[in-house]
């Protein structure tokens, strides 16, 4: 895995005047973690229609409504879906780690984010060799993301063996089990695509998120 | 008990059922099961073509029938049950074909990774057995598991209610592992000792990554071994898998020629596949295996028999006030952590005794082993001599646990080995009878022999009985020592039998017990002892035993003992309390976990305990917190303080404890994460600081239903209590339980806090405070209790 410190470093909320002081705790941490991690990844590529109300996926009879989808998938003829996971084993660690020595529980939260996010990352490489050179992949983004609903979640669990490859659970709140865990869609095209993703302005949950909260973004500016 | 199975030729299972009803054209989305009534033609040919193909057994379109995932179905589970198997049977009667019941997992995952408890999974299963043996299925096959724990629920149920057949096969990863990290050898040790009547591999993978799991899995177990792989693995592009019949045929013999006897196929396979594996293996003999092997378990960690491992004994009241008072108060997590840090030490199996007078066994038994085994990976021993508290903790305990114990006793035998035997434990034989603890080591021998012999009737294999030949007091009884040890060394020659001993006790009363215990232990490992029950986390006794592996050829290449001693040399001493730069405030806050329990032990020479949490403590805390408010310090150096404090209260909780005093307590707070809500880290930092300025936090955990909030509200008359939640789908149960706290008598204070909670909302809600984060509840919990 092609983990970056610095990413969990950012997620475990280390103000960065302090990464130095703290990357080699999080190194060793990683070490100790590693065998722990079982990455899963599962992924589909479908067709892509316009609809009226945003986005249609024929082959799954699966509506992606509003204007974040449209503007993401704009100019795709297909679509990726895409789940993966760190596993259940880590979120055992994590919550064995919180009822023994919370301090490491928060750095080990962020190297677990850090990871998953790490494990997308590889795969979007996979997506890439597996699709060929003159195909043009969008940013990835998941329900949730602008006006996409994150209610979306339950249809795509419901509609695709997710948890089959992968372990992973969808909850009645949306949430996934194990936690360290994504679903995302990339968009598929012939030509080259913008980036798109827009920061906190676009985001339906600015409202509530930790990050910002913290003054800080997911969409990484460190 | 209906017919067995023939199982002396190989059997043929049919191929997928999604994959044939994808091709008829069925929507992504629907609900198979549905089609059992919708549709029972197109059922009854899919299952037609299978037994042409060649299978002897059919699986019903059952595999997601459960009350829990077809509660918004409009066919009732019960009813697609009943069609699928009368479908199934249609198609196989003409064939002489069996009808198996498929049974899959619930869709939900089981605590304490998720929230469906065993016995809910349990009740699921039972409801899905008795609808499919009404309905005539001849056998039960479990399948697609990956949870061991789902599985122990599904096999209960299905040998409780029906007296079919039951054959359990779960899906791993290429790496060995499931998703939930069951390995291999635990999923055999722990269903092969339920009574699986067959065992195997299914779904995840073709049968080329599927073959050396299937070896290994054949090496583990005595019972039938089957494998039903995917055909190979899917196009993410097309969705189309990548093997041919051919193919996948040829990939299985080398499974075949390692044992398996009874083989199909999962997703991707059609009756092309089928027939394809009938024609080439329809005369393959069924190739003998090994059997079982000797060893207990947790899922995801296999204890074996083949060189000395070390039960920890510290899980114990006896002689323990600390402990003593963590049991009446259902301190759990104080349980927790004596079993992490024997694991940590080294230990392989731990002892869980909570036999104590005002503790309910059969109640706090399987309270504390459902704790330990959601966060420490070694198998546990039950130790009780009360057998219904052993029959709930074997119930729910997720792997193949041991009990401690039973005797030569016709009344313990009677009582205790029935449940080793269909729970499929190891059990510790104590060498008494009728008459008592024999002083001589040839009586003990022949208790051994008739306890080997009771197990035999009741069919528990010998490698599971491990005989306890007592050690006793030398002090008392100076002969007992080479008693004990001649007992072990004919038990371990002439019965080869497995021997525990206790080698603590032996020194009872005399000066200098860490030497005769060492002592002792290494006389006993030369005697043939395998399970020496100790204390892991003395390091003489690990020392001890490091030295012995070594000696004996158990540590090949002198590894281990390299790895423990080499970094011990030229270590520098320790620094004496009374040595340390750093004051106790100065410790806390620096995040100094031994140094500041070390000094705190120190200073309680001269001080009381409240003092220091008052003068020291306290003080220490506030000055990490105003450091976090002002943007001097940070969340990690609050926590590491936080820490230091936890360490410091320990020392003065057991010191407590030794004088019988009453705990330090300013109030008590429940807190809980909001239901539907499982990230509880948020929840759990407010807790570890509140906990160390003092006050009581009841912890309800996560994903907590508001009736479980407001029930433990008023049982114990609680002022303040913390909700948590993370998402904004989970906080209308944040306001419920507001408004359902409000509504009480005696409404307690409410604050409210997590990613998705503004202040605005918190006003919204009604609630009487918004905490940003763990320095403000600290703040609101002085401003309620005043202190």
């Amino acid at each position: 895995m092609n983990l970056s410190l610095d990413d969990a470093l950012f997620y475990a909320g280390i103000p960065k005047l302090l990464w130095d002081e703290y990357r080699p705790r999080m190194e060793s941490l990683y070490q100790n973690a590693r065998p722990l991690l079982q990455e899963r990844a599962f992924w589909r590529v479908y067709s892509l229609q316009k609809s009226p109300q945003g986005c249609y996926i024929p082959d799954l009879d699966m509506h992606l409504p509003g204007q974040s989808a449209r503007t993401m998938l704009e100019g795709c003829s297909h679509v990726v879906i895409l789940a993966a996971t760190i596993g259940a084993s880590f979120d055992r660690k994590l919550s064995v780690c919180q009822k023994t020595d919370m301090a490491r529980a928060v750095l080990l939260d962020g190297l677990g984010s850090a990871a998953v996010e790490s494990v997308c990352d590889e795969l979007e490489k996979t997506i890439q060799q597996a699709l060929g050179p003159h195909v043009f992949l969008s940013d990835r983004f998941s329900c949730g993301y602008g006006d996409l609903p994150l209610s979306l979640q339950q249809e795509l669990f419901a509609k695709l063996p997710v948890s089959r490859h992968t372990g992973i659970h969808v909850l009645p709140s949306f949430m996934m089990n194990p936690s360290k865990s994504v679903t995302a869609f990339i968009g598929v095209s012939s030509h080259p695509l913008p980036a798109r993703i827009r920061g906190c302005a676009f985001c339906s949950m600015k409202e509530s998120c930790r990050l910002r909260k913290e003054g800080k973004s997911c969409v990484k500016t460190h | 008990m209906s017919k067995p199975i023939d199982k002396q030729k190989i059997l043929f299972l049919d191929g997928a059922m999604g994959t044939m009803l994808q091709k008829s054209g069925m929507p992504a989305g629907k609900k198979p099961e549905e089609l059992n009534i919708e549709s029972p033609k197109l059922l009854e040919s899919i299952h037609r073509q299978y037994l042409e193909a060649g299978a002897h057994i059919v699986y019903a379109n059952t595999f997601g029938a459960s009350p829990l995932k077809m509660k918004e179905s409009s066919v009732p589970f019960d009813k697609a049950i009943e069609a699928a198997v009368k479908n199934a049977k249609k198609a196989a009667v003409p064939f002489g074909g069996l009808v198996a019941l498929d049974i899959g997992p619930l869709g939900e995952l089981l605590e304490p990774m998720g929230s469906l408890s065993f016995e809910e999974a349990y009740d699921n299963f039972a409801a899905i057995v008795k609808a499919g043996a009404d309905a005539g299925a001849d056998l039960i096959v479990i399948e697609t598991m990956s949870d061991l724990y789902e599985a122990k629920a599904a096999l209960l149920a299905a040998k409780e209610n029906s007296d079919l057949e039951v054959w359990v096969t779960m899906s791993f990863e290429a790496d060995g592992r499931t998703f939930t990290g069951c390995t291999i050898e635990s999923m055999a040790m722990t269903l092969e000792g339920l009574g699986a009547d067959v065992i195997g591999l299914n779904c995840s993978a073709g049968p080329d990554q599927m073959a050396p799991l299937l070896k290994r899995l054949v090496q583990c177990t005595s019972l039938p071994v089957a494998a039903k792989p995917n055909a190979g693995l899917p196009d993410p592009v097309t969705g189309a898998y990548d093997m041919d019949p051919g193919q996948f045929a040829a990939s299985l013999k080398e499974c075949l020629d390692a044992g398996v006897s009874i083989i199909g196929g999962c997703c991707g396979t059609t009756p092309e596949f089928i027939s394809q594996i009938h024609q080439e293996y329809k005369d393959h003999p069924v190739q003998k295996h090994p059997g079982r092997i000797a060893g207990v378990c947790s899922p995801s960690h296999a204890t074996l028999m083949d060189s000395v491992r070390v039960i920890g004994e510290r899980i114990n009241p006896t002689g323990k006030k600390r402990f003593q008072q963590a049991l009446l108060e259902e301190d759990l997590d104080y349980i927790v952590s004596v079993g992490l840090s024997q694991q940590e030490a080294g230990a392989d199996i731990l002892d869980v005794n909570v036999g104590f007078p005002g503790v309910d066994e059969a109640d706090m038994l399987p309270k504390v082993v459902k704790a330990l085994q959601a966060a420490v990976d070694i198998p546990l021993q039950l130790d009780s001599s009360d057998p219904s508290a052993l029959e709930k903790a074997l119930r729910i305990y997720n792997g193949k646990p041991s009990i401690n114990s039973v005797n030569g006793t016709l009344k313990s035998r009677r009582a205790i080995l029935p449940l080793a035997a269909k729970y499929g434990a190891a059990v510790v034989g104590l060498t008494i009878d009728e008459q008592g603890i024999p002083s001589d080591a040839a009586r003990r021998v022949s208790i051994a022999a008739l306890l080997k012999e009771s197990c035999k009737e009741y069919g528990i294999p010998s490698g599971d009985l491990w005989i306890d030949p007592l050690s006793l007091t030398v002090s008392a009884q100076q002969s007992q020592a080479s008693a004990s040890l001649q007992a072990l060394e004919q038990i371990t020659r002439e019965l080869e039998l497995a021997t525990v001993l206790g080698v603590s006790n032996i020194s009872f009363g005399l000066p200098n017990r860490p030497l005769l215990n060492q002592t002792f232990l290494v006389q006993a490992l030369q005697a043939g002892l395998k399970l020496p029950i100790m204390n892991p986390n003395q390091k003489e006794m690990m020392d001890a035993l490091a030295a012995f592996k070594t000696l004996s050829g158990q540590d090949p290449q002198c590894q281990a003992y390299v790895e423990r001693f080499a970094n011990q040399a030229g270590a520098p001493a320790k620094t004496a309390a009374s040595q340390s730069p750093h004051t106790l405030q100065e410790a806390i806050a620096k995040g100094l976990k031994s140094e500041a329990s070390k000094i705190a032990a120190e200073l309680l020479k001269t001080q009381k305990e409240l003092d220091l949490v008052e003068n020291d403590l306290i003080p220490a805390l506030d000055l990490v917190g105003q450091e976090y408010e002002s943007g001097k310090a940070f969340l990690p150096q609050l926590l590491s303080a936080a820490g230091a404090a936890q360490a410091v209260f320990e020392v003065l909780k057991t010191s407590l404890a030794q004088k019988g005093e009453s705990k330090i307590s300013k109030g008590t707070i429940v807190m809980a994460t909001v239901q539907g809500d499982i990230h509880d880290i948020g929840k759990n930092i407010v807790k570890t600081v509140l906990e160390n300025y003092g006050y009581t936090i009841l912890d309800l955990g996560k994903d907590v239903a508001p009736e479980k909030i407001v029930e433990a509200v008023e049982e114990n008359q609680i002022r303040l209590v913390g909700l948590s939640a993370l998402m904004t789908t989970t906080l209308p149960s944040m306001e419920k339980t507001v408004r359902m706290l409000r509504a009480l008598k005696n409404p307690p204070k409410i604050m409210v806090g997590g990613a998705v909670v503004t202040p605005q909302y918190a006003k919204d809600i009604e609630a009487d405070y918004y905490s940003k984060d763990a320095n403000q509840g600290v703040a609101i919990a002085r401003e309620v209790f005043g202190s």
